[in-house]
């Protein structure tokens, strides 16, 4: 089962919305749509539902064409699921009724019957499988929602920002039994999200859209890894920026001197890295043969599973001072004020020519 | 433009001819029938309904929010019963509150020969009892009947108030009332607003109380002039003049709407009531005993009593008459329905500023007039018939007569003028529980458009759609002016025989039509008081 996405353009009016969209889904695979609000991602998941019409460009499901510029199969007709923002649950019909909604290609309605109540036990819902949609809890009808739409063993699935309607700590733990579902099941899914975490923890690969244009597409570890433009290191995590030109292939710094490879000189660079790229240290020798620079602790913050360190260097160049932030992975034994050692591997730093 | 956009915006046209018709009076004014109008009649009837709408509005307003405050925010005997039975006096029409009071109070009924019995009084000239036929008479009945309008949109804004709101108004040193003056008035005073709009409407609408109680207004005015002398352009200047009023109220309905004040908080707890000490408590609960006394048990219970005492009446001619009061409105309402389903789904199948301004335009009748309906109905209506039967007179040499005026394609063509905004308002607001996602959901479930429709829209929606008709149903058969003017030959419905025979001074005689449609009229009350019962924010979590 997989699904090709090709050249999609859409517009509203006059205004574009998706540019040049190609992308590939496979078997199995969960991709994610990510990107800011307005990015185009619910639109391309309508696209692929056909809720929306294919204005150029072309959706092909294992080989068939699904639509594109000229002809459309009506989303009846496609044999996907599709879980909505909103749930979209029927609210004059039981939870078993909803489940069981999709199944119209079934004669039997004894077997229509256990297959919905097999799709509910997937979610653990069998046993709310008479009550009404009104009656659940919001983590209940999202289960519900994927069970709906899981029933008919649907080709691809489809979710727009599912969990959004979940406060956090509920949130986690129903995309991670989600998560756990959509693998055992072993269909196709695409998902749209804002939230790069979700995005991380749900998607075997993602692609990060901005203004309707496909920014980077890869693993997560990938696009964390290493990012093709700034956008796609910001948008993952908060990072330290630093800006330099280049000579003789290095870029002099607060930090030091870093290898840029052959960039030519005089291009100008900004140079990123993440919090959690810094390695603090009381000596300079514990922090091995790298380049180690001296800097003040301004303060201390302990944070779930790691501690922010807030750090001055002084910047010989301007006579500034420059602020970076530090993620280490325990109980910072930094008291503030003090002088500490620090050292960013050259492999975290992402280097982007202005 | 697609098939949507087309049907929308020709329902809205023709819906929007009497409107137009009438409207155009107002820029062909003919200078003659202007003369004629101010020296005679016209102040008269400026003043009339400037004065009834000045006391009306004043007095609904002052009982409609005084209930709600009181059932709102304090605590007295009976409090939950009034919540609700404050607004059944909507269940009894205009005019059938004044015959059943001019019944009771004029010289011959029962209150003053009990007066006249107690104290020796032989005639009228040896006591003062209040001219109940008079300017005042009407404005008190008016009030009697209309208030609920304020009472449910003023008691709606309170229950929207953040406790909190009030509770900061407390703390900040102001007392119960001074809270009252300073923060909860301000902040309901947009629906209240809307409310008297409401009532001032209904006012100039009002035909039957206003013509039996002898106090001329534009309405009885357009009655006159266009039935009694046969004068349809002068009755529609007179018409287009009452458009003016009509177009100010919808402009303060309209401003209310948007002005009503979105709260800073969503922090809904039960409201603390101020508890009343026991005398302040037995005023509050005569302060809405009162009205619902006066505005329905007592009308009721006359009622009912003449209805025992000329039982006789309540023959095989009151059946037929009943029959067709009921094929009209229920002719009415599923008309009225089916229209106001396109219009829903138009709008939400073509969104864009011209499916909602035709909609909107549509739904215009529920201001205007039924008189001023039925006179932008009946005029061009005869001019198309004078055109066939020429034509068909050149043509053929024979004449087609009057082939749509005084019909029921007319009559009811009409009513859905008139109530088209109900079924509308209804049908728009159940569509939109069916959300977009929903429509999404079942097609990639496997379902084709009509399926959708069938399996999705329909049972969510069909409650809603049955209540749209209800509302419709009754409002016909409550509505008299149109009615009146409109009725094809031969046709009597329970509201016109009413009307006949009190104005013939056979009131008691009258009470057993009457009391038909008031109890055909309290079904939509009880519809509401249902509402009311479930209608407290905060009240439901868990939707």
């Amino acid at each position: 089962m997989s699904l090709l996405i090709e050249k999609i353009e859409h517009h509203f009016g006059t205004k574009t919305v998706l540019h040049n969209i190609c992308l590939e889904v496979h078997p199995g695979e969960v991709l994610c749509l990510l990107g800011p609000s307005g990015c185009g991602k619910t639109t391309l998941l309508r696209l692929i539902a056909g809720l929306e019409e294919v204005q150029s460009g072309r959706i092909l499901l294992d080989g068939r064409i699904m639509a594109d510029g000229h002809q459309q199969l009506l989303p009846e007709q496609r044999g996907l699921g599709f879980v909505f923002q909103d749930l979209a649950l029927f609210p004059h019909l039981t939870v078993l009724e909803n489940a069981m909604f999709g199944l119209v290609g079934m004669k039997d309605p004894a077997l229509r019957r256990s297959k919905a109540l097999a799709a509910l036990s997937r979610v653990n819902m069998q046993d709310h499988a008479g009550v009404y949609p009104h009656e659940l809890s919001g983590g209940q009808q999202q289960r519900v929602a994927l069970a709906r739409a899981l029933a008919p063993d649907p080709r691809i699935m489809l979710l727009d920002e599912p969990f959004s309607s979940l406060d956090a700590r509920l949130r986690v733990q129903i995309r991670d039994q989600t998560l756990h579902v959509l693998k055992e099941s072993g269909v196709a899914t695409v998902m749209v999200t804002h939230d790069p975490e979700e995005a991380m923890f749900m998607g075997d690969r993602i692609v990060l859209l901005r203004e309707g244009r496909v920014v980077q597409t890869g693993t997560p570890v990938e696009l964390y890894s290493r990012p093709s433009t700034p956008f796609v290191a910001t948008f993952f995590s908060e990072v330290n920026t630093l800006y330099g030109t280049v000579s003789a292939g290095r870029v002099e710094t607060v930090l030091g001197g870093v290898d840029v490879g052959n960039l030519p000189d005089g291009a100008r660079v900004t140079l990123m890295f993440r919090p959690d790229a810094v390695q603090v240290s009381t000596s300079c020798t514990s922090l091995g043969r790298g380049q180690v620079v001296a800097a003040k602790v301004l303060a201390t913050r302990i944070l779930p599973g790691a501690t922010l360190i807030h750090l001055q260097l002084p910047d010989r160049s301007t006579g500034n001072n420059v602020h970076l932030h530090a993620r280490v992975p325990c109980v910072s034994p930094f008291p503030e004020g003090e002088t500490v050692a620090l050292h960013v591997p050259g492999h975290l730093m992402h280097v982007f020519v202005n | 433009m697609n098939f949507w956009k087309v049907t929308v915006v020709g329902i809205a046209a023709l819906a929007a001819v009497p409107v137009i018709v009438i409207a155009t009076f107002l820029f062909t004014p003919s200078l003659d029938v202007w003369r004629h109008l101010a020296s005679t009649v016209l102040p008269h009837y400026v003043f009339n309904s400037l004065a009834l709408m000045l006391g009306v509005g004043a007095g609904t307003m002052v009982l409609g929010v005084g209930t709600a405050w009181l059932v709102c925010m304090t605590s007295f005997p009976l409090r939950r019963f009034f919540e609700w039975s404050l607004i059944i006096p909507l269940a009894i029409p205009a005019y059938v509150i004044a015959f059943t009071y001019t019944g009771l109070l004029e010289y011959g009924g029962p209150v003053q020969s009990f007066l006249r019995d107690s104290f020796g009084w032989r005639s009228a000239t040896e006591y003062w009892f209040p001219q109940i036929r008079s300017l005042p008479g009407a404005m008190l009945m008016m009030t009697l009947v209309f208030y609920p309008y304020v009472y449910l949109l003023a008691r709606a804004a309170f229950l929207e108030q953040s406790v909190c709101v009030l509770d900061a108004g407390r703390t900040l040193g102001h007392g119960a009332w001074g809270t009252f003056l300073r923060v909860a008035l301000p902040l309901a005073r947009p629906a209240v607003a809307g409310g008297v709009a409401l009532v001032l409407m209904e006012t100039l609408n009002d035909f039957g109380l206003v013509s039996f109680l002898a106090v001329d207004t534009f309405v009885t005015g357009i009655y006159r002039t266009w039935l009694g002398q046969g004068q349809p352009a002068v009755a529609a200047q007179l018409g287009s003049v009452l458009m003016i009023f009509i177009l100010a109220l919808i402009l303060v309905e309209k401003r209310s709407r948007r002005g009503r004040v979105s709260h800073t908080t969503g922090y809904y707890r039960q409201i603390r009531r101020y508890r009343l000490s026991r005398p302040k408590a037995a005023l509050a609960f005569c302060v809405c005993f009162v009205p619902v006394l006066f505005g329905f048990f007592i009308p009721v219970a006359a009622m009912a009593l003449w209805t025992w005492q000329t039982w006789a009446l309540v023959d095989a001619r009151f059946f037929v008459m009943a029959r067709n009061t009921l094929a009209l409105a229920g002719i009415s309402a599923v008309l009225a329905v089916a229209v106001a389903v396109i219009l829903a789904y138009g709008r939400r199948l073509s969104p864009g500023r011209l499916t909602s301004f035709a909609v909107q335009m549509a739904s215009l009748g529920y201001a205007i007039p039924g008189a001023v309906i039925a006179l932008g109905v009946m005029l061009p209506l005869t001019f198309v018939d004078n055109m066939l039967d020429r034509v068909a007179m050149n043509l053929f040499g024979v004449s087609t007569g009057l082939l749509l005026t005084g019909t029921w394609t007319a009559l009811v063509f009409a009513y859905l003028i008139r109530f088209l905004a109900i079924s509308t308002n209804t049908v728009e607001a159940s569509l939109q529980k069916v959300t977009p996602s929903m429509d999404g959901a079942a097609r990639t479930l496997g379902l084709s458009a009509t399926q959708t429709l069938r399996r999705v829209h329909a049972p969510i929606m069909k409650g809603s759609l049955f209540t749209a008709g209800v509302l419709v149903f009754v409002d016909v058969m409550k509505e008299l002016p149109a009615t009146l003017m409109m009725r094809p030959f031969g046709l009597n419905t329970l509201a016109l025989r009413s009307y006949e025979l009190a104005s013939d001074g056979l009131l008691k005689e009258s009470s057993s039509s009457s009391l038909a449609i008031v109890v055909a009229g309290i079904i939509p009350v009880i519809l509401a008081s249902t509402l009311i019962a479930r209608s407290r924010p905060g009240r439901n979590t868990s939707q």
